[in-house]
């Protein structure tokens, strides 16, 4: 009775420590653990193509299970590279305090059922014993793995183009403000020359923005997902660069404007 | 013995929920808000005399643009920084 006591106290102990864990794990932690779970995939990718380069040279059955061990591996790794960047997907929608509820339901949801997937296609990596299923369930991952990113990539697109959005906002609202006092100075071209820059990034990056969010709505199946998502991400950079620059004009403005 | 083991195992529980409540306190602010708060200028009350003259021209003229701040400036640019959008690795089929 004594031992079975302790024996208890121990696995709520294990079980406490366990929940402790996973909600000490940041939206940074995450992110973390998601790049280096893509370098490993990426790296285990590679070990595969050399494998296979070496059985093509030498089809020994060392070799030949090489391929097969070394495929199986890098399908697991994708699956946690997937499995790594829904939960940081999650965390991240669930700590930002600015995303409407709607959206953050939306992801939460996608990555519930796409994280359920993993583990199924956990179960068919195992399974494979020769090359043959090894070709079988690799061309079934990687049309699952789109399956797998699609829906919360898109949510994730709708995410950086809302807060894009709330930057645009702020910049606007900044330069409307320093306008009106700067239209009420003396000898003002030069501080209004540089509100006319600032506004102009701004449409600049409006105009980038609004193509991005175009882009992201593209991350459906059928369809070419991941390079819309890049696409997407590539015009979300350079909207990244013309607010950086509308920032630069703005500020420029208001130092000259407390130099008056 | 039995009440020792009974005991320690509460600690040790209760120790572990303390913890775990501990993770729960509020996030901090996330580097995407905006943080709107206006600044306060101090403008010298009294009568000015002429080496104050200096430092009460630039007290005027923060205050003159005291609708935007240099720390709203500063936090929009820390901000627009930090927006990323990473791309996924992808899956070859090769």
């Amino acid at each position: 009775m004594m031992r079975k006591t302790v024996i208890v106290f121990f696995l709520i102990a294990i079980l406490l420590m366990q929940s402790v864990a996973v909600s000490a794990l940041t939206e940074s932690d995450a992110k973390q653990a998601w790049k280096d779970a893509k370098q490993v995939s990426k790296e285990k990718q590679e070990i595969h193509r050399d494998a296979k380069i070496k059985f093509a040279g030498d089809k020994s059955e060392e070799n030949r299970q090489e391929v097969v061990d070394t495929g199986k591996e890098t399908l697991h790794a994708a699956l946690d590279e997937v499995e790594a960047w829904l939960i940081w997907k999650d965390l991240e929608a669930e700590e930002n305090p600015d995303l409407p509820d709607d959206l953050k339901e939306t992801i939460s949801e996608d990555v519930d059922t796409n994280l359920a997937k993993i583990d199924e296609l956990r179960t068919d990596v195992d399974g494979v014993s020769n090359q043959l299923e090894l070709g079988i369930v690799f061309l079934k991952m990687v049309g699952k793995y789109l399956e797998l990113l699609t829906d919360v990539a898109r949510d994730s697109g709708r995410i950086y183009v809302h807060i894009a959005d709330t930057y645009i906002d702020t910049a606007e609202e900044y330069e409307s403000k320093l306008r009106v006092e700067a239209e009420k100075m003396d000898n003002n071209d030069a501080i209004i020359e540089k509100l006319d820059m600032a506004k102009s990034d701004i449409i600049e990056a409006k105009r980038n923005v609004n193509q991005a969010e175009s882009s992201y709505e593209q991350v459906v199946l059928p369809g070419t997902p991941l390079i819309k998502f890049s696409e997407g991400n590539n015009y979300l950079r350079v909207a990244k660069t013309n607010l950086l620059s509308a920032h630069s004009n703005l500020n420029q403005a208001y130092n000259l404007m407390l130099k008056r | 013995m039995k009440k020792k083991i009974c005991v320690v195992g509460l600690v040790l529980l209760f120790g572990l929920f303390a913890s775990g409540c501990a993770d729960q306190q509020p996030q901090e602010k996330t580097t995407q808000e905006i943080d709107h708060e206006d600044t306060e200028t101090d403008i010298p009350v009294g009568t000015e005399t002429p080496h104050q003259d200096e430092a009460n021209e630039n007290d005027y003229a923060e205050s003159n643009v005291t609708s935007v701040t240099q720390e709203e400036l500063d936090k929009l640019k820390e901000d627009i920084g930090k927006l990323e959008a990473d791309d996924l690795g992808g899956l070859s089929g090769d």
